[in-house]
């Protein structure tokens, strides 16, 4: 990443792009990064526009500031019916008994 | 033998006719069977449609029909994009990652619609994980306007729109994060409506931006509009966001509308006005400014400086919330799964994600990932968040002075296939007129008000304050009363 970290002019390397592919469990083709670093560069560049608000103004956005503010939905805690465990594996690639089964992680 | 006849029957019409026994439910689903099976191929607008579950259903509906029940949409055919489950029935997302996905649970709007006497006809095409504006990001293939088949029919949920302006059914729901209902309205001449925030649940929506999404529908008129945003909204604990509200009534005070707007006072938004703006979306929209002031209503011009970071905020918003949202399509409870001999857990994770997600979904994951990651949060997301508060206070602001707004739906009419599809940037740009209203959680109707020398749709967009569906959808019919676009064309495709 080079620019100044208020976004201003920003250009994304490709090693940062691999870097974060890999926080977001992606994979990438040498193709992939160059299209990527390309995109996501002229997208950082042009979001850089939002370096001129000056945040102590406006304060951080949260989900009462909404026109219409939201009030948080209370329920009683209390336990509902959830799906049967044939029902939930059934989309599962690979299961084993009443579970999930992943590639063995403990050795 | 029935009298139906494309482009002859609403929704509300066809469940009229349904409970007076003039026709049956059975005919109507037989008439667009034959609608799907002629067109849906040509324009791509269906990912999955079953003529014995949709048998299945007439079976049901007839029952309920017959044991005394008044349905709202009885006989109904209805079209869900395919980002909302339906149990038992494929849900893709028009992603590989869900290919052989069959939910174990109806949406709440699915359950909605179902009680509500409407047949469930199909899965609609739309871009993948409801990420891009002319649904050419589809694993499945590109959808096509029916207006020209070159041309795409707008995005994420074009098929939806695109087989409501084909008459493949009356209605249709689609999903709007940043305008994915709006614009593919506006591209194919028919009305989408946007819900306030929390009006409608989103159980059973794949979520794609949470604090933005909403399902809304898709019609061929207002009253259609109305009658299916009527079904599908109010209060659903299982949505944290839905609001402690009933069911809304907007068809009732149609029937009433007083077509003067006497009183009323509508905003030009002076931004959404300014260069980018095609000639004839320009001269289109002033057309239909004439017509509310004709209507008594008094113009005003007004100005919201910070819509200008809309794009940015929104694009840096969605991804950020995409990125958290994504993160659960890892190969392991659903979806397709890649294993390699030897694999570990992350390269399962790593394989199966690379393979299942296209660019544009990659490309926004990484993006938002990006913009949450240590060093760079408040440079980007922070900052962001802030743009939103500007925005959504300005609207506020706005709302003291005017009961609506007007702007363009889309700065233009719809693009030719292909011809953004190569820049992301270019594409993202032109959802400029409807992100801000995703942003402040607002209401908003797309409204057809012409078609440009090519022959291709024109849209307004009517923005109001929280929860004044009802009076949009007056002020929309009131131009659809006096303009009578409605049913003076129709596409040839």
């Amino acid at each position: 990443m080079s620019g100044d970290a208020a976004g201003r002019a920003a250009s994304i390397d490709s090693s940062t792009v691999r870097r974060v592919a890999g926080l977001a469990n992606l994979v990438l083709t040498d193709e992939e990064v160059s299209y990527y670093q390309r995109h996501l560069s002229r997208i950082l560049d042009y979001v850089g526009e939002l370096a001129s608000i000056p945040r102590q103004d406006v304060g951080e956005f949260d989900s009462t500031t909404l026109a219409f503010a939201l009030k948080p939905q209370e329920r009683l805690d209390q336990t509902q019916p959830s799906l049967d465990p044939e029902v939930a594996l059934v989309n599962a690639a690979k299961t084993s008994g009443t579970t999930f089964q992943v590639p063995r992680i403990i050795d | 033998m029935s009298d139906l006849r494309p482009f002859s029957l609403s929704a509300a019409e066809i469940s009229q006719r349904v409970h007076a026994g003039d026709i049956s439910i059975r005919e109507v689903a037989d008439f667009y069977v034959q609608r799907t099976e002629a067109y849906a191929s040509k324009l791509n607008t269906h990912l999955y449609w079953n003529a014995s579950n949709i048998a299945a259903q007439v079976k049901d509906q007839d029952s309920k029909l017959k044991s005394g029940l008044k349905l709202p949409l009885a006989g109904v055919p209805v079209l869900i994009k395919d980002n909302i489950c339906t149990r038992g029935v494929p849900t893709t997302c028009a992603s590989k990652m869900l290919e052989n996905f069959r939910p174990p649970y109806d949406a709440h709007v699915v359950e909605r619609l179902v009680a509500a006497g409407a047949l469930i006809f199909g899965k609609t095409n739309c871009d993948e994980f409801a990420m891009g504006s002319t649904s050419e990001n589809s694993a499945y293939g590109p959808v096509r306007n029916p207006w020209n088949i070159d041309y795409v029919p707008g995005g994420s949920s074009g098929g939806s729109a695109a087989a409501v302006a084909a008459d493949l059914a009356p209605v249709a729901l689609g999903t709007d994060t940043g305008g994915s209902i709006r614009q593919p309205a506006a591209f194919c001449g028919i009305y989408g409506l946007k819900p306030t925030y929390g009006t409608v649940s989103r159980y059973g929506l794949i979520a794609y931006g949470s604090s933005l999404d909403q399902i809304g529908p898709f019609a061929r008129t207002v009253a259609d509009t109305a009658l299916l945003f009527d079904v599908i909204s109010g209060h659903d604990r299982r949505d944290s966001t839905s609001r402690a509200i009933p069911p809304f009534q907007t068809r009732n005070g149609l029937g009433t509308a007083d077509i003067s707007l006497e009183g009323k006072r509508i905003g030009i938004v002076k931004e959404f006005f300014s260069a980018g703006l095609d000639e004839p979306t320009r001269q289109a929209l002033s057309k239909a400014v004439d017509v509310y002031k004709d209507l008594g209503a008094e113009i005003k011009e007004v100005s919201l400086p910070s819509l200008k970071y809309s794009i940015s905020a929104y694009y840096l918003i969605a991804t950020a919330e995409a990125s958290a949202n994504l993160a659960r399509f890892d190969g392991i409870r659903y979806g397709q799964r890649q294993e390699e001999a030897g694999a570990t857990l992350r390269d399962v994770y790593q394989q199966t994600r690379s393979h299942g997600f296209g660019t544009e979904v990659k490309q926004r994951i990484m993006l938002g990932t990006f913009v949450l990651s240590a060093g760079y949060y408040d440079a980007y997301y922070a900052k962001a968040t802030a743009a939103r508060r500007l925005i959504s206070t300005e609207f506020t602001s706005a709302f003291a002075n005017v009961d609506w707004l007007i702007s363009p739906t889309s700065p233009t009419t719809a693009f030719r296939l292909g011809e953004k599809i190569e820049d992301p940037l270019a594409m993202y740009l032109s959802d400029i007129c409807t992100l801000a209203v995703n942003l402040a959680g607002l209401p908003a109707l797309s409204v057809p008000c012409g078609w440009d020398e090519k022959g291709l749709p024109i849209g307004m967009q009517l923005i109001g304050p929280p929860l004044s569906e009802e009076a949009l959808l007056k002020g929309a019919l009131a131009y659809e009363q006096t303009a009578k676009h409605i049913g003076s064309r129709i596409p040839q495709f």
